[in-house]
This record gives structure tokens, C-alpha cells and sequence, in this order.
């Protein structure tokens, strides 16, 4: 499956998050685990 | 994680989109890929004028664009910039330049006379570069973009170097430095706004200077979002409307002041808020009238309203209230309460209310506004004993005076260093400047204190009434006697067409002292 350019990707168990930069067609894995797509959350920004 | 790594991940991800449109001004547009290139140039110029990593360079200019890409180049050598308040006097800015010890200034073409006229008195900087075109004495800055080479230039940056120096408003001596290093910019853009993305396209209108810290985070974190930054050289209503309506803003950050001329404006009326999702308001008192009317007209709209509580030398923001306590249409007398409030701490903040022996108070009980944060400044720059009054044990002293309620809203009662002594009793200037401005006939207050043979000091209102109102020493008194506690009632009033403010709105009260400050009623 491709990774997608501008999404983020994260894998709950270590916290590890990845933004991608440079698409391309791979898998993202920690010790074997699938890094899931991070749905964009509202965060409380000022600006 | 040095900040220019901001630009190059969302030009990477959104090369194609706006980064940098001038509202107004020279109407220029820039996407992400020509900024990047720009940045890149810039840079490399810098760097041929001799300026090396952990040196400093700064900027006395309005918004622009311009500004923005020598921020950037400046992060790309690892260069500290100094904004430059373009409202200082003569000696600030001789101050400021001096102490800051800036290799290069940046001037846009309004203040190349004042620049000039302070010039004999630098110490260090001596290398001149006009935004505007070639001047006498100046390097032009579009030559030395374009006689650059967009070579990459990449430099390991120490977390705890400054990215910016910025200089706070000084309203009771010169001003002090605050040193906010890239971790501290990192933090707190990466911990409140999302990363690019391509299927989110929003837009900031920033109106706030870039000098003031709520106009340096909006330069990072709407570039670090992918967002189009709408620039305004500096705000008028007809400019930010143009902004939302033309141009599409998404987001914007104003001061009061600000929002209460937009409100008054006639165009808003017409102008299509249809893409706007959110008006930020702080750096000053939001007076409760203009907020309750802000309530009015913007949630029904889509718009959200939040008040954002800060401090330059916390990196902005540390208590909010937001969009859905603005929303009156629930829990109206609660909600309508806490619009005095600055809401709640950001989640990477600790606000501690302390008493003067630097004690931590009860909730609920009035005392010093303290904050943790990992955000907090790491100091005023040269200034140890300042820094060291400032923060204590870790806490970020902030000098203003407050409470938080049983639902942990934070409400500013006034300022620790704005205090009244009346007779032994303290009062907090805020507190009697809230109850005037809820006055029929004041449409803006501020209080001093003046010599009074009885009691030490009495209090002195200064005041700009609502047209075709008169005010009286003895009604205003009256009235504040009939809201709080009647020691606290100003015993004479000046009536004012404006009271002086700083750039971002705030009163400057030693101008008042200067202005008014004797025991008599002035205009009235």
C-alpha cells in the first residue's frame, strides 16, 4: 500500500508518529506492526 | 528542530500552494516552492554580508513578506532575529540595536529616516539593507536576493539558541530582551498547530506586528501548517476585511482594539464570512462589552471566537477560552460570566497563583499569575537579574493579577506592578477600569494613582466617553461606589478624546502620570 504525501502515521504502542515528505509505495512498520493513518485533530491553536 | 524545516517539509508537501500573499501593499504572492527558493537566496546574501551562525539580525519594518523570507533565511544560517517594535522611540531602538548587538537592519522604507537619524549612535550594526529600494548608505534587497545563489545551506542548531529576540513593550523602562530559543518555537507551533496537509487548505490573516510574539508565532505556525499567510503591513478594518472577504481567511488573530473597529465598521455587514472559521483575540483587555457583542455577531456566522492569554516570554499563548464558551446559546449565565475569564491553561501549561512571598495559593484565591511551561523563555538576554526576578524555582513570574474558579477559567484582575495603594489598601487598577467600562456613558478607562495628602494615593480615572455623554466627578464616583468597594472609587476623573496606547493596544500608564497626574479634575 502506498504511503500518502502530507499524512501523518502513527504507531500507538511506542508513540512513534511519521509525516511523509516523499510518497511512495511501501509499508510503514514497527517491529512488524502496521502504523495506522492519524485523522487531523483540532488542536487549540491561537494563530 | 530548527524552524526552517518548518518551510521545507510544506514546501515538500504543498509546493504549488500560496505560502505568502501581501494584502494591500505591493499585493505580492509567493507559493511554497518560490518562497522556499527565495528563502534560499536570501540566506546565502546574508551570509555573504558575514553574518555567521549565533550572530544576530534585525528588522525594523512593517509586515511584508519581505519580512517573513529574512525570518526563514535567518533560521536557515541558524541567525537570531530581531524584530524591531516600529514604535519605539529614538533611544529604545538605539537601545535595543546596541544591546542586541544586530550585525545587519533590515528597513522598510518609512523608517529609513528615523534609521538614519540614529546611525551615529550604533555601536555594532553597520550593515544596512533597505526593503524598499536602493537608498543612499543602504544595500538594496532585491539585488542581493537576486545576485544570490539558491544553494542549500543546512546547519545543525542548538535547541537552546534563540531563533528570535524580542524585544517586550517597555512601558516602565527600556526594554528587555526576551530570548525564545528554537526548541521553545518548536514546541509550542508543533504542540497547537497540525503539519501540512493536502487536503487541508487554510488561511491566516495576520494583522498582529511581527515584532510582537503573537505576530512571530503566526509566522511560524501558519507556515509549519501549510497555510496561506495573508499579510497585512499593518491593520486597518478595510484591510482584514478585504482579507476574509477577498482573499478567504480562515483564521485570524487580533487584538481588541481591533475587533471593536472591525465590528464598528460599516463594510463587515457586507463582507462574506462564509470561509472564516475562527477570530482569536488577546494581548490586551478585552473590554466585556466588545466581547458580548462579538458574541452577537460572529458564532451565528460559523465564526468561532477565542480569547488567547499570554505573554512574550511564555512563546505566546497559556490560557484559552474557547469557541465553545464563546456560544451563549447554552448555559448562558455561566458562559456569560466566564467571557471575563481567560479560560482554561493550554495542556502543555501549569498556572500557579502565588502570593508575594512566592506561596502557592488556594484555588479561588487572588494572587500572582505564575505559569511552568517547557515553553517558558530561557531569559531576558544580558539582563541575569531580571531573569532571575522573573522566574523563580521555574515558575515564569508574569506580573499580572488573578484568580481561577472552581472550574478552572483563569480571570486577570489586574496588573501586580498597576496597583493603587490607597491608605495601606491595595487596589487593582483592572478591577475599577472593568467597573467603569461597564459605565452607559465610558467607552474606555484607565486609572492611576495621584498624590493625596490623607491617604498616600488616591485614585484618578481617565476617561474617553461615548458621544454625547457627560461625565462628572461626583456621578462617576457615585457609580463606582454603587459596584465596588467605595475606597476604590476614583476621587478625581480627566475626560480624554484617546488614551495613549502602545503598538498592541496596551494603555500607557506612564504617559497617563505624565499627562494627569495630579490631584484634580482635568476636562471634566
Amino acid at each position: 500500500m502506498a504511503v500518502q504525501l502530507g499524512k501523518r502515521y502513527k504507531d500507538e504502542e511506542t508513540g512513534i508518529e511519521v509525516l511523509v515528505i516523499k510518497p511512495g509505495e511501501c509499508d510503514l512498520k514497527v517491529d512488524d506492526r502496521d502504523m495506522e493513518l492519524m485523522q487531523p485533530k483540532v488542536l487549540p491553536s491561537a494563530d | 528542530m530548527n524552524t526552517i524545516e518548518f518551510l521545507q517539509i510544506s514546501a515538500a508537501v504543498v509546493p504549488d500552494r500560496e505560502a505568502l500573499v501581501e494584502v494591500g501593499g505591493a499585493g505580492r504572492r509567493l507559493n511554497y516552492a518560490e518562497m522556499q527558493e527565495q528563502v534560499t537566496r536570501l540566506a546565502n546574501a546574508i551570509r555573504g554580508l558575514g553574518v555567521e551562525q549565533g550572530q544576530k539580525v534585525a528588522v525594523m519594518a512593517q509586515n511584508s513578506v519581505d519580512f517573513v523570507l529574512t525570518y526563514y533565511a535567518c533560521a536557515m544560517l541558524g541567525v537570531t532575529l530581531v524584530p524591531l517594535n516600529y514604535r519605539s522611540k529614538d533611544e529604545e531602538l538605539t537601545h535595543m540595536l546596541n544591546v542586541s548587538q544586530a550585525e545587519v537592519l533590515f528597513v522598510s522604507e518609512r523608517y529609513l529616516e528615523l534609521v538614519n537619524r540614529i546611525r551615529p549612535g550604533l555601536t555594532h550594526t553597520k550593515t544596512f539593507v533597505s526593503y524598499d529600494g536602493p537608498a543612499e548608505g543602504y544595500r538594496d534587497f532585491a539585488g542581493l536576493v537576486a545576485g544570490a545563489v539558491a544553494e542549500d545551506i543546512w546547519v545543525e542548531v542548538d535547541d537552546e539558541q534563540p531563533t528570535v529576540l524580542i524585544f517586550t513593550s517597555g512601558t516602565t523602562a527600556l526594554p528587555k530582551g526576551v530570548m525564545i530559543t528554537f526548541l521553545d518555537m518548536t514546541a509550542y507551533v508543533t504542540n497547537t498547530m497540525n503539519p501540512a496537509d493536502p487536503d487541508v487548505h487554510d488561511k491566516t490573516v495576520v494583522s498582529v506586528p511581527f515584532f510582537h510574539i503573537a505576530g512571530a508565532t503566526a509566522m511560524l505556525s501558519s507556515i509549519w501548517g501549510g497555510r496561506t499567510l495573508l499579510v497585512l503591513p499593518q491593520f486597518t478594518p478595510e484591510g482584514w476585511l478585504s482579507a476574509v472577504g477577498d482573499e478567504g481567511a480562515t483564521h485570524s488573530m487580533v487584538v481588541p482594539t481591533m475587533l471593536k473597529r472591525i465590528m464598528e465598521h460599516d463594510a463587515l455587514e457586507q463582507t462574506s464570512l462564509d470561509t472564516l472559521q475562527l477570530i482569536t483575540y488577546g494581548a490586551a483587555p478585552m473590554p466585556y462589552e466588545v466581547v458580548r457583542k462579538a458574541c452577537d455577531i460572529f458564532p451565528q456566522q460559523g465564526v468561532g471566537l477565542m480569547n488567547a492569554y499570554g505573554q512574550t516570554e511564555s512563546t505566546s499563548t497559556l490560557t484559552y477560552l474557547g469557541p465553545e464558551d464563546h456560544d451563549l446559546s447554552v448555559d448562558m449565565d455561566v458562559r456569560e460570566a466566564r467571557l471575563r475569564s481567560v479560560g482554561r491553561p493550554m495542556d502543555d501549561v501549569e498556572i500557579g497563583i502565588m502570593d508575594d512571598r512566592n506561596v502557592l495559593l488556594e484555588p479561588g484565591d487572588e494572587g500572582e499569575i505564575c505559569v511552568r511551561s517547557d515553553r517558558v523563555m530561557k531569559g531576558y538576554y544580558e539582563q541575569e537579574d531580571a531573569t532571575s526576578t522573573a522566574i523563580i524555582d521555574g515558575w515564569l513570574h508574569t506580573g499580572d493579577v488573578g484568580r481561577v474558579d472552581e472550574g478552572g477559567y483563569l480571570f486577570i484582575t489586574g496588573r501586580k506592578k498597576d496597583l493603587i495603594i490607597r491608605g495601606g489598601e491595595n487596589i487593582s487598577s483592572g478591577e475599577v477600569e472593568n467597573c467603569l467600562e461597564d459605565h452607559e456613558g465610558i467607552d474606555e478607562a484607565a486609572v492611576i494613582g495621584v498624590p493625596d495628602v490623607d491617604w498616600g494615593e488616591v485614585v484618578k480615572a481617565v476617561l474617553v466617553p461615548k458621544p454625547g455623554a457627560t461625565l462628572t466627578p461626583e456621578d462617576v464616583n457615585a457609580y463606582c461606589k454603587s459596584r465596588i468597594a467605595s475606597f476604590k472609587a476614583p476621587q478625581y476623573i480627566a475626560v480624554v478624546d484617546e488614551l495613549p496606547r502602545n503598538a498592541m493596544g496596551k494603555v500607557l500608564k506612564n504617559d497617563l502620570r505624565k499627562l494627569y497626574g495630579s490631584p484634580t479634575n482635568d476636562n471634566a
